[in-house]
Order: C-alpha cells, then structure tokens, then sequence
C-alpha cells in the first residue's frame, strides 16, 4: 500500500499574508528605482535619473503603510528599531529609515531646491548603499525564520535583491514612457533593454536555484512543489513575468523593435512588476511551519479543524 | 517546589511519551488556567503515525513552549518584548510588543500565538455568559489583543508555589516538572537514566523540555 499518499502536509502559514507581499514587493520596486535612477545620473541618462528617485520614495512610503497596517499594535511601531543587534526587523527599520530620508532629499533636490553636484553625489552613494542594504533585508528578514523552513534559505536575499533591480527599472522605465521627456530613452533604450534583460535572466536563474535547493531538502519540499503548481506563480510570475519580458527586452535590446520600442519596453516592464508582486506573494503563501520529529514518529502542526458541532465548539487537538 | 530556593533554578520538563496516551487533559487543563480563546493552544496534543499497514503505530506528543535557552523568537524580536526571566522561562512584555509575528515565524515549534481580536467560542450574538465575561477580562490583561502570547510555565501559578497546570492535570504522569540544573531532581534523573532528548536539536535552540522514548 502506498502510504505517501497518507502524508499530510504541513500546516501553512497564514499571518504574513499580501500586507506583507506588497510591503517586501514595494520595498524592492523602491530602492531598485532609486539605484536605477542613482547609476542612471552617473552615466548621464536625464530622464532614467529624474523618474528612478522619484519613484522610490513614494513606493517606499506606501509599502511601509502596508506594513504597519498589519501590525498587532502600529502605534508602537517607534519600538521596532530597538534590538538591531539580533533582529533583521529593527536593523530593516534603520535600512528602511535612513534610505527614505536620503531618498526624500534626493527628491527635494531634483524637484525644488538646487543642490550641488558633490552633494547630490554623496546622497546617491549613500542611498545606493542603504537600497541595496534594504533590498537585502527584505530577503534575510525571511531567511533569518526558524519556523518556515521554506523561507530558510541563504538564496532568499540574492533572489529579492534581483527581484528588486529588475521591477525597480521597470518602473522606472514605464514612469519615463509615461512621463518622461520625448523621445523615449532617445538613443539608450537598447542599452536599458539589454541591462533589463540581464536582470530578468538572473532573476529567473535565481527563482530556479531558489526552488531547486528547497525541494532537495525533506522539510522544504511540500513548499516547494506547492509553489510549482501554484498557477499564479507558474503563469503570472515565471511566465509572464519573467519569460515573456525577458523575450521583449531581448527583442528590443537587439535592435530589431523600430517604432514599437517604446511599447514593447513598457509592455515587458508592467510584466516585470507584476511577476515581481507574485514572487513575493507566492514566497510568503506557500511558507510552511516546521514538523517535529520524536522517536521515529513526524508530528505536523495541522489547520484548525472545521466545527463540527452545531455550537460550533472546536475540537481540541492537532491544531 | 522549584522556583523556592535560594539558587535560581533552570526549570524544565520531561514529558514521558510511554505513559502520554493522548487524552488531551492538558489542553483542557491549560485552557482552563490560561482562558486561551479559540484557536490558541499554548499546550497541544499533536498525533503522528509511522509503519506501513498492516504495521502501523499511532503516537501522541504533547508540546507546549520548550522555553529554549537560546530562543529564536527572542532573537528575531525586534522591540525587545520577548525576554527570558532569571529561572530560563521565555515571557512576552505585552507592553512592547508590536505585533509583528517575527516571532512566530521564527519559533520552530510552532508555540507562538496572537489573538486579533477575542472571540468566543460560542456563535456571534449570543450574549456572554459569566464565565465568559470573566475569561475575556482575563485574558485581555493578562495576554492582549493585538500582541504575541505564549506558555510560561504558568507564571502565576508558579508564584503561587504550584506546579504548572498541564502537569498537575496529567492522569498519567507523563509530565514531570522541576529543576534542570539539580542533578538530584526528578526531571534530572529522568532525563539521565531514560535517554531524554529534545525535538529537532538541530535548530539549535536548546529548549528544555525533553522527552522519554517512546518504547
């Protein structure tokens, strides 16, 4: 008799729901514009530089609504920064803090007050620094989880920092089509579309390493085959999210794209943003609590029941 | 009685998986004590099976927080709201805790809850009744809405010179209660001479309550 089909899967983890997705997910779009936009101003790209800082601060601001929104207690939230000795959340928090400050006098400077070369310089150096500190810290903030073994991975940071460069240029790029000046990235758009594609390619390796490397380990595993049949992961993400505008960027980048470029660019990076929001989503739904083992038995902490008494008393046990 | 000494004990458990027959007055005992609402179960009975049929063996194992030494859910707690008294057991300072749930994602055992909002364990709009009323106020100053809860060994009762109330409602004796750096203490000697071990070591975070084999 073939017991695995008795086996149970592990219980799912339901208190880091889409708050939280769209917290991490608006957190990577953030500080991966305002690195696209930072390193767009050191090469010269106007438009790229303009929209890349003005994009991340208000991505920022709106995805930390989403997290406090989620919060037990939000008034207290001032509390969170106050162990960043061992807690990812607190070192997160001061990442988080400083990054929208130096991006809010970024936006000051680009939008209002002129300020000086040297100056705007040490702020895209010292923003640069903390994006990529907060790009890392959405991932570890996962990774550092005992609980979720699914989570417990070291390529968590790698696969969010990734996921965060490409939807932060997407944005970007979809801001300075709509936005911008025109022509569209006169002269550059290939250049951009190469860069795009690079990253969605890494992206895309990573996602793969990342679900590989879950479903060799017995404890992640159930996670990892729940992601594979995930539709919204499948389609959404890896497909088009990542297949399809890496094929348009490729296209593009290319040469071969003429009037469309434009389009097609935009097209692939409202993909890319799309895929990046499942990413997180599919990450954070398919996360599983651990199992227990005691004397050569495993022990699942199960879903709660369904009542089954009409007072709708719930049976104790194996909850 | 531990925890009446003049060294601070480091208290523990030892949960006896040959005498436990999984008839869950422990969670009845610790919800009774504790007025947990619906759905948190600081003490729990989980069921597992091994063998191939016709050869199968059904277990239970009682868990409850392990109050590991070196907690995850201490590490990961970003207020500091997470701390670990003189005697080893992990407690929540329901006055700095945000509500994160960092901690429960972060507790390999699972023995983390928070109640968003207190419930009753009867269908809405029914009033509620005394003891109802009682176990929500209970509840709503000892614990809190909003904010992470766990075991602590039953903290008051504790003070109170009395054992833990999963322990003391125990029909089998599986679940003995005291102090683990006595070697002369019961939990000690059991551990010692039983093979005692702890759930997935492997984690690293050294709870203290183990366990005897099962046969």
């Amino acid at each position: 008799m073939d017991t695995k089909n008795f086996r149970k899967k592990a219980l799912l983890q339901k208190d880091w729901h889409w708050e939280i997705a769209i917290y991490l997910f608006l957190g990577g779009v953030g500080a991966g514009a305002y690195v696209t936009g930072a390193i767009s101003s050191f090469l010269g790209w106007t438009d790229m530089a303009r929209w890349g800082v003005l994009v991340s601060f208000p991505a920022l601001a709106i995805g930390l609504l989403f997290l406090v929104a989620h919060l037990g207690n939000p008034l207290r939230t001032y509390l969170a920064a106050s162990k960043a000795g061992t807690s990812w959340i607190s070192r997160g928090v001061i990442f988080f803090s400083v990054f929208m400050l130096v991006a809010i006098i970024h936006i000051i400077g680009t939008l209002w007050v002129e300020l000086s070369g040297t100056i705007v310089l040490a702020l895209s150096v010292i923003g640069i620094i903390f994006a990529l500190g907060t790009m890392v810290y959405t991932g570890a903030l996962l990774s550092a989880s005992k609980g979720i073994p699914f989570w417990r991975s070291g390529i968590m940071p790698i696969l969010f920092m990734f996921s965060a460069l490409a939807t932060g240029l997407a944005a970007t790029v979809v801001f300075v089509y709509f936005f911008g000046s025109t022509p569209f990235l006169a002269g550059i758009a290939p250049v951009v579309a190469l860069i795009a594609a690079a990253l969605i390619l890494g992206e895309a390796v990573v996602v793969l390493f990342f679900l590989h490397a879950a479903y060799r380990l017995p404890e992640s595993r159930d996670s990892a085959v729940t992601a594979t049949k995930k539709g919204s992961f499948i389609v959404g993400d890896v497909l088009l999210g990542l297949l399809v505008p890496l094929a348009l960027m490729l296209y593009v980048g290319f040469g071969n794209a003429g009037g469309n470029t434009g389009t097609l660019m935009v097209i692939a990076g409202i993909l890319v943003i799309i895929g990046g929001l499942l990413l997180r989503y599919m990450v954070l739904s398919v996360g599983m609590i651990t199992t227990m083992y005691a004397s050569g038995f495993e022990f699942k902490l199960q879903n709660k029941p369904e009542p089954k008494s009409p007072i709708g008393l719930v049976p104790p046990g194996n909850v | 009685m531990p925890g009446v000494g003049t060294k601070t004990p480091r208290l523990g458990m030892v949960i006896d998986l040959k005498r436990c027959y999984g008839c869950y007055a422990c969670v009845t005992a610790c919800k009774t004590e504790n007025f947990t609402p619906p759905g948190v179960f600081w003490a729990r009975v989980l069921k597992g099976e091994t063998g191939e049929y016709p050869n199968t063996v059904r277990q239970a194992l009682p868990v409850l927080c392990f109050q590991c030494e070196d907690p995850s859910c201490m590490t990961v707690c970003p207020t500091g709201a997470t701390y670990q008294e003189d005697d080893g057991v992990v407690r929540v300072d329901r006055n700095k805790c945000i509500g994160c749930n960092y901690c429960k994602m972060a507790c390999p055992y699972g023995a983390r809850y928070m109640v968003e909002k207190w419930e009753s364990y009867f269908p809405d709009g029914l009033p509620l009744s005394e003891y109802e009323e009682y176990a929500k106020n209970r509840w709503e100053e000892k614990s809190g809405v909003g904010v992470s809860t766990k075991c602590d060994f039953c903290f008051e009762r504790r003070e109170n010179g009395m054992e833990p109330a999963c322990v003391r409602a125990c029909p089998a004796n599986a679940r003995i209660f005291g102090d683990l750096d006595d070697p002369d203490s019961e939990p000690s000697i059991l551990i010692r001479d039983n093979g005692g071990y702890v759930l997935n070591p492997e984690h690293g975070n050294k709870p203290k309550v183990y366990y005897l084999p099962t046969r």
